[in-house]
């Protein structure tokens, strides 16, 4: 069986909490069906840059701090998902008010983690992402 | 370890005391949501095993919770005390008023408790957070110097966020009691509310 390729763009200010998602990812991966899936990923410490890689990359999951130091992570929200609206795009935040949480799901956010990160709120993104792809093949 | 439960009344009704003394009474810890705000900032910080709504009049702010957690992909069961049980499907378990308690007890003893999966974080990471904590130390005391609270409030925001993550949960409670002090309360900024902090990024706290 061929494996196919995703790209996943983490965008977050901080170095260290970008690989410790992507460490957390790639082992949580293998819980899931995802796990035969290769993921590439690609790092963004700014909006500017996440858009860059956006457009160079089109991942298909997107791990979107809402306060970043040059943007606001909602406005890089709406413009992933104008460029490509079947992206699957997780905002991740040190607040849950629900102002946040509704705004995201507004702009198109597919899910919302909130910091500090646990494996469980990561693998009950992956969940979900996988049934999203799911439902996306299917449809195709 | 006894199961937490999330006990959340959006409407008027006031069954919450005597609802919360029953859990207590088997065992069960319990927080309380009043609102629908706090209902779903509380399920989401995952730290409750199940969420129980109680519901007097047709809730919408309930059904409204439950729809928002669910589509943020939240699995954790979810029951309810109603007083009209209705097709409800991303509820787990609808029971009615008057309620019968031990159904309720009985449903939350067939609840395994959370098999937490543990964030890993390997040595390398500890220690580059680590150094960014002394980082964050030098830059909020160059800012203090100026006088820059912006600058400040941003690292306390982002301290906030991210040392829980590497077992620095005191920092992250440190960095959350400011931002209420600041935003919630309206304290103005004093160099002597950062101390605790700038001592225990210079120290570390695990």
């Amino acid at each position: 069986m061929q494996r196919t390729t995703q790209y996943i763009l983490l965008v977050d200010d901080q170095e260290s909490t970008r690989q410790l998602l992507q460490n957390n990812l790639a082992m949580l991966k293998e819980d899931t069906a995802l796990y035969s899936v290769i993921w590439n990923y690609q790092h963004a410490s700014t909006a500017g840059q996440a858009i860059k890689l956006f457009n160079q990359y089109q991942p298909a999951l997107i791990f979107l701090d809402i306060e970043l130091p040059d943007q606001s992570g909602l406005y890089l929200l709406e413009k992933f998902k104008d460029i490509n609206k079947d992206c699957f795009v997780v905002m991740v935040s040190g607040v849950s008010t629900l102002e946040n949480v509704r705004a995201s799901i507004k702009s198109g956010a597919s899910s919302f983690i909130v910091k500090p990160f646990t494996g469980e709120k990561i693998l009950s993104v992956l969940k979900q992402y996988d049934k999203y792809l799911y439902q996306l093949n299917k449809a195709v | 370890m006894p199961l937490k439960i999330l006990l959340a009344q959006l409407d008027a009704g006031s069954e919450l005391p005597t609802v919360q003394s029953k859990l207590h009474s088997v065992g069960y810890h319990t927080r309380v949501a009043l609102t629908l705000d706090e209902s779903v900032q509380q399920a989401l910080s995952y730290e409750y095993d199940a969420l129980l709504f109680l519901s007097k009049q047709a809730d919408h702010q309930m059904f409204e919770a439950v729809q928002l957690l669910r589509q943020l992909g939240y699995e954790r069961p979810v029951a309810a005390v109603v007083t009209n049980a209705s097709q409800f499907e991303q509820v787990d378990q609808q029971f009615s008023w008057p309620c019968q308690w031990e159904l309720v007890f009985g449903w939350f003893n067939g609840l395994t408790k959370q098999n937490l999966k543990k964030l890993e974080v390997p040595d390398e990471l500890q220690q580059m957070f680590k150094h960014s904590l002394m980082q964050a130390a030098v830059e909020m005391e160059l800012a203090l110097q100026s006088g820059d609270w912006t600058k400040i409030k941003q690292i306390v925001h982002r301290l906030k966020g991210n040392a829980a993550c590497f077992g620095e949960a005191q920092i992250t409670a440190l960095a959350n009691d400011l931002q209420i002090l600041w935003e919630e309360h309206k304290v103005p900024e004093q160099k002597e509310q950062l101390l605790p902090l700038l001592a225990a990024l210079k120290t570390g706290t695990t």
